[in-house]
C-alpha cells in the first residue's frame, strides 16, 4: 500500500505517499506513529505547506495547516487540477470554466438540501452525484470525497449516515467555494474591469 | 471516421449542463467545434436514428435519467457496432469498468478528467490504436 517512506527532518518526521488516499487513512496512519502524510496525486502546494509546517520553531503554519484540512487529510482545492484546466484554456474559458462549475455546484448543494429536507435520498444520491462532478472538475477534493461518502450511503439505505453527511458537504462546498473565490479573486477582478472598459 | 481531431462530429450525451459544457469546452480546446449535446440516452438514441451521418464518435456519461449510459452502449452496440464510445463516468469502481467493456465500450474515463485524458483517448480512437479499453482515473 505505501509508496515511499522517508526520513526528511531530525524529529523524524515520516511522509507517506499512497497510491489512494481512504477516508480515516490520516488519523490511521498518525495513530500508528506517523508524523503526518500526503496523498498522490502530489499537491505541490500542499506539499511545500506540509513539509514547511514541519520546520522546527514554526507552530503558525501547523495550526493553519491543521485548520485548513479535511479529517483524512484531502485538500480543499488540488491547484493541480486548476493549473492544468488554466493552462489549457484563455483566461476568458478559464473564468467560464470556473462560473459555470460552481453555478452547477451551489446549484446541486440547494437541491441537495431541499431533497434530504424531504427525506428523498434517492435525490439526494443523485445531487450529491452530480456535486461529485462539478466540485470534481474545478479540483475540490474535499467535497468529492464527501460526496463520494453521502453517494454511497444513500445507495446503501444508510439513511441516518447519510443525514449526517449532509451538513458535512454543505459545510465543505461552502468552505471550497471561499478558498476558490479568494485564490482567483485577481483573475475575476481584472476580467471585470477588463469588461467595464469595453462597455465604456 | 474522420482521420484528425478538428474534424470529428461528436455526440456528447450527459445530463449535468455543467459537465456537457466542460465537456464541450474540452473538445473545442482540442479543436473539435462539431458538438452535439444529448441530455440523456433516449435523446441520444432519437438523435442517432435521425442523424447518425453527423456522429464519428460518442462521449457518454453513465448514470442519467430514463436511459442511462450503459444501456445506450448496449444500444449502439446492436445498431452501430462499429461507433466508437467513450464512457467518461464518476464510477470509478471495478465493476463498473468491466461492465463497460463487457458492453462493447472502446474508451473509459473517470471524472474529474483532465484535458489531455480526453485527448490521449480521442487521438487512440481516430488512430484506431485501441483494440481494448485502457482505465484511466
Amino acid at each position: 500500500m505505501f509508496g515511499t517512506s522517508q526520513d526528511i527532518t531530525e524529529s523524524k518526521l515520516v511522509e507517506v505517499e499512497l497510491q489512494s488516499a481512504m477516508a480515516g487513512d490520516r488519523e490511521r496512519l498518525i495513530a500508528a506513529g506517523m508524523s503526518d502524510y500526503t496523498s498522490k496525486p502530489l499537491d505541490r502546494r500542499r506539499l511545500i505547506e506540509l513539509v514547511d509546517s514541519w520546520r522546527p520553531g514554526d507552530t503558525t503554519t501547523r495550526e493553519t495547516r491543521e485548520a485548513d484540512m479535511f479529517d483524512d487529510g484531502t485538500p480543499i482545492l488540488d491547484s493541480h487540477v486548476m493549473d492544468d484546466w488554466q493552462a489549457f484554456f484563455s483566461e476568458d474559458e478559464f473564468i467560464e470554466l470556473i462560473n459555470s462549475q460552481a453555478t452547477d455546484a451551489r446549484s446541486c448543494m440547494k437541491s441537495l438540501k431541499d431533497a434530504a429536507a424531504d427525506g428523498d435520498f434517492k435525490e439526494v444520491e443523485t445531487f450529491a452525484h452530480s456535486l461529485k462532478s462539478s466540485c470534481g472538475s474545478l479540483g475540490m477534493r474535499r467535497v468529492g470525497s464527501v460526496a463520494t461518502a453521502l453517494e454511497r450511503a444513500c445507495r446503501n439505505d444508510r439513511f441516518e449516515e447519510a443525514g449526517s453527511l449532509v451538513p458535512k458537504i454543505d459545510e465543505v462546498v461552502a468552505a471550497a467555494m471561499e478558498v476558490l473565490e479568494e485564490r482567483y479573486a485577481e483573475i475575476f477582478e481584472a476580467a471585470a474591469e477588463n469588461n467595464e472598459k469595453m462597455a465604456g | 471516421m474522420a482521420s484528425n481531431l478538428g474534424d470529428l462530429k461528436v455526440l456528447v450525451v450527459e445530463d449535468s449542463p455543467a459537465a456537457a459544457k466542460l465537456l464541450q469546452m474540452v473538445l473545442a480546446g482540442l479543436g473539435i467545434h462539431q458538438t452535439f449535446i444529448a441530455r440523456d440516452g433516449k435523446v441520444a438514441q432519437d438523435f442517432l436514428d435521425a442523424a447518425d451521418d453527423l456522429v464519428d464518435l460518442i462521449i457518454c456519461d453513465w448514470k442519467m435519467p430514463r436511459m442511462s449510459g450503459l444501456e445506450l452502449l448496449c444500444q449502439v452496440r446492436t445498431v452501430y457496432p462499429e461507433m466508437p464510445f467513450m464512457m467518461v463516468t464518476g464510477n470509478a469502481d471495478l465493476e463498473s469498468v468491466r461492465a463497460a467493456k463487457k458492453s462493447g465500450v472502446d474508451a473509459y474515463i473517470t471524472k474529474p478528467f483532465s484535458a489531455r485524458q480526453v485527448q490521449s483517448k480521442l487521438l487512440a480512437l481516430t488512430n484506431n490504436m485501441t483494440n481494448s479499453i485502457v482505465y484511466s482515473d
